[in-house]
């Protein structure tokens, strides 16, 4: 199973992402073989519809899980339909602290979106 | 003759040229294309009005035709469409109505259905028409608007479009196919980097402009030395007065207020469009 946290950085040490569809990375845990490794998240340079892209990039990336802070409608949605559950990191600093405290059941999953603040 | 008026940065005055250019002459129609914050409005008595819908084509999906196969998502440039594991999901939101996925779709799942992105209001302002349109929250482009509001007024003889800030493509649709570009500038560097940007926009598509310098006497000789420079008119120029931000702040046409704006609004249609124009 794939787990993703959003990140700022390449590496399990650098700090997490606030941002979810505009984050730099997705840092990504394989609890098969244990290995951090990182994709770039190009979803942050789109003029819309960054959330819905975003999730397609975890989709293709074969996470099934992610880390991260509260999402928007659009994410929401996204996520639900490519079957991937989003669990709050809270007060994680990094993607390797929010792995713990997923792995340690510590966190709750998300299951509704931010208020639009437009609408 | 359409004349638009535009500004690259907000807040220069585009909208309170606008409506004293309109109050002060004698024939002629006003729109406001800036759709998402349409402001012109405010500043008449507008009590009888004409409300037009404007709508918007957004993808359905026939599930039972469609294979998954990804290929509308990887075309829409905008996210709106994504295929996912087991469906197809629509932002209609984001659509921008390209209307691509439908040829890109091979099993042709894809037919449209029509959502409201936006209205447009029909006034009578002292027997001239006045018309604006407003974007529905959510909606992410106002061009099909600007585009019905450009249609409905094609025939006008003097028409003036108080365009959108900025130079994307609310900004191109408004001065597409005008006859003169009246630019509002400011004198400030904000001002001055704004303006060549809409400089450049409007060479590019040919259209024939002048400047007026707004809010003048303030900020820097930056905006005179680059006028020069790029051998472009200065109209006219409108100094910056407190009182003048007060007259519009409480939705009054500051050319009834004060003898020199309207010497300066005057100014203005005498110049670009003659003398016989003035109200």
């Amino acid at each position: 199973m794939k787990i993703a946290v959003t990140s700022v950085g390449k590496t399990e040490q650098d700090a997490v992402s606030e941002r979810f569809a505009r984050c730099n990375y997705f840092v990504i845990y394989d609890s098969e073989t244990l290995v951090f490794s990182a994709v770039e998240n190009i979803a942050k340079e789109e003029g819309s519809g960054a959330g819905n892209k975003a999730v397609k990039i975890l989709s293709d990336n074969e996470v099934s899980i992610v880390l991260g802070p509260k999402v928007g409608p659009n994410a929401l949605e996204a996520l639900d339909a490519f079957e991937i559950k989003i669990y709050d990191f809270k007060n994680a600093k990094t993607p390797q602290d929010a792995i713990y405290q997923y792995l340690g059941k510590e966190l709750e999953t998300i299951t509704t979106p931010v208020k639009n603040k437009h609408k | 003759m359409k004349i638009a008026l535009l500004s690259g940065k907000g807040g220069t005055g585009k909208t309170n040229i606008s409506v004293n250019l309109f109050e002060n002459l004698k024939n002629a129609t006003l729109i406001d294309t800036d759709v998402e914050e349409p402001n012109s409005h405010l500043y008449f008595d507008t009590k009888i009005s004409k409300t037009i819908d404007v709508t918007k084509k957004y993808p359905i999906i026939d599930m039972s035709k469609c294979t998954l196969c990804g290929k509308c998502g990887d075309f829409c440039n905008f996210n709106a469409i994504i295929p996912t594991k087991k469906k197809v999901i629509v932002f209609k939101d984001l659509c921008h109505e390209c209307l691509g996925c439908k040829i890109v779709c091979e099993e042709n799942a894809i037919s449209f259905d029509d959502k409201l992105t936006g209205k447009i209001f029909n006034h009578t302002v002292d027997n001239k028409q006045f018309l604006y349109g407003d974007l529905e929250v959510g909606e992410v482009s106002g061009v099909k608007i600007i585009e019905k509001l450009r249609e409905i007024t094609k025939d006008e003889n003097i028409l003036l479009i108080d365009s959108p800030p900025g130079t994307s493509c609310s900004a191109v649709s408004s001065v597409s196919e005008v006859d003169y570009a009246i630019v509002i500038a400011e004198p400030t560097p904000f001002g001055v980097s704004d303006l060549k940007m809409v400089v450049t926009m409007l060479r590019d598509i040919n259209i024939p402009f002048g400047v007026v310098i707004n809010k003048a006497f303030t900020g820097s000789k930056e905006i005179y030395d680059y006028l020069v420079c790029e051998n472009i008119e200065l109209i006219e120029e409108i100094k910056f007065d407190k009182e003048f931000a007060n007259i519009s702040g409480s939705g009054e046409l500051i050319s009834k207020k004060s003898v020199y704006f309207k010497e300066k609004i005057q100014n203005i249609i005498r110049k670009v469009l003659g003398d016989e124009y003035v109200s």
